[in-house]
């Protein structure tokens, strides 16, 4: 196995009941106003849209009516919203570089920028498919504690409050 | 026979249900499952598709199985992820999904009871096994 789809996936099974370090980071990051709901719900939303793009990626180079090339690229320049790649081959953002900078997600950036110079490295489909799915795992399990952090159920009943709506149903 | 069994540790005790295991619908998934138990992860309540619960799990690495509609007590996979996804009221779906366990209807009220906890307290360990019982 590639040695970074390696540690991707053992970090990610560690994660399943390990709250990861990068969390209580994320917690101290503190928004325009000092504020650091923002920060948890920005960061929330990355990862939710890049678990599901590495799983359709990962699928997509399963596949010979996907162009390989064109996979790995968009692999890399969605990876670069969350990390350069580790090769120095990207110096300006083209959206941002946010895990680190935005979110304060330093081990994040720090193995996403890792697989990504890994993937252009890459030659074979199942090679890039081994590491996009690493990433799909590790991602998840990462979102899976930011999602903790938040409380839902209290913002929920505070926003109806707030913008005249039912207050939300009881749990059975 | 072989079932699913769910513990979650609630702050007033484990709560232990099991579900049956639909070899013939997801023989596959069930498989990859059998792989990776027992494991753990916090619990978690759906934000939109209401009455559900989710876990996040090892990565399993399957394709899909059957496309499904869910009834209460059923558990499917989510692939992207991937999470388990488990319903315990009706709902009205948003989507197909891969279901391979059902808890059996004589268990649904406490399920339901239990489950819908997740919602205001979230982050409760779940531990899924695969265990052989009485049929």
């Amino acid at each position: 196995m590639n040695p970074i789809a390696q540690e991707l996936f053992e970090t990610g099974d560690r994660y399943l009941m390990e709250r990861p370090e990068d969390i209580a980071a994320m917690r101290s990051r503190m928004g325009t106003r000092g504020q650091n709901m923002t920060v948890q719900i920005y960061a929330f939303s990355a990862l939710g849209s890049s678990v599901d793009a590495m799983y359709l990626l990962q699928e997509a180079v399963a596949k010979d009516d996907y162009d390989f090339d064109t996979v790995v690229k968009f692999a890399v320049d969605w990876l670069s919203t969350l990390a350069p790649p580790a090769d120095g081959s990207q110096g300006a953002a083209i959206i941002g570089h946010r895990a680190s900078v935005h979110y304060r997600l330093d081990q994040l950036a720090d193995l996403t920028s890792r697989a990504s110079a890994a993937l252009k490295q890459a030659t074979t489909r199942a090679e890039v498919r081994e590491i996009l799915q690493a990433l799909e795992h590790y991602y998840n399990q990462v979102r899976t504690w930011i999602d903790l952090e938040f409380p839902w159920h209290e913002l929920a009943v505070k926003y109806a409050e707030l913008m005249g709506d039912p207050a939300p149903r009881p749990a059975p | 026979m072989k079932k699913l069994k769910l513990t979650v540790a609630f702050d007033d005790g484990d709560y232990v249900v099991y579900a049956k295991l639909h070899y013939d619908r997801a023989p596959n998934l069930i498989a990859a499952i059998e792989k990776v138990v027992p494991f753990s992860n916090p619990v978690r309540h759906a934000r939109i598709c209401e009455s559900e619960w989710m876990l996040s799990t090892p990565y399993l690495g399957v394709e899909d199985e059957n496309f499904s509609y869910p009834d209460p007590g059923d558990i499917s996979l989510h692939r992207a992820g991937p999470h388990f996804c488990g319903w315990y009221e009706r709902i009205s779906p948003i989507g197909t999904t891969d279901i391979f366990a059902s808890v059996a209807s004589e268990d649904l009220e406490e399920y339901r009871k239990k489950m819908g906890r997740a919602w205001e307290h979230p982050g409760a360990k779940m531990t899924v096994d695969i265990v052989e019982v009485d049929a």
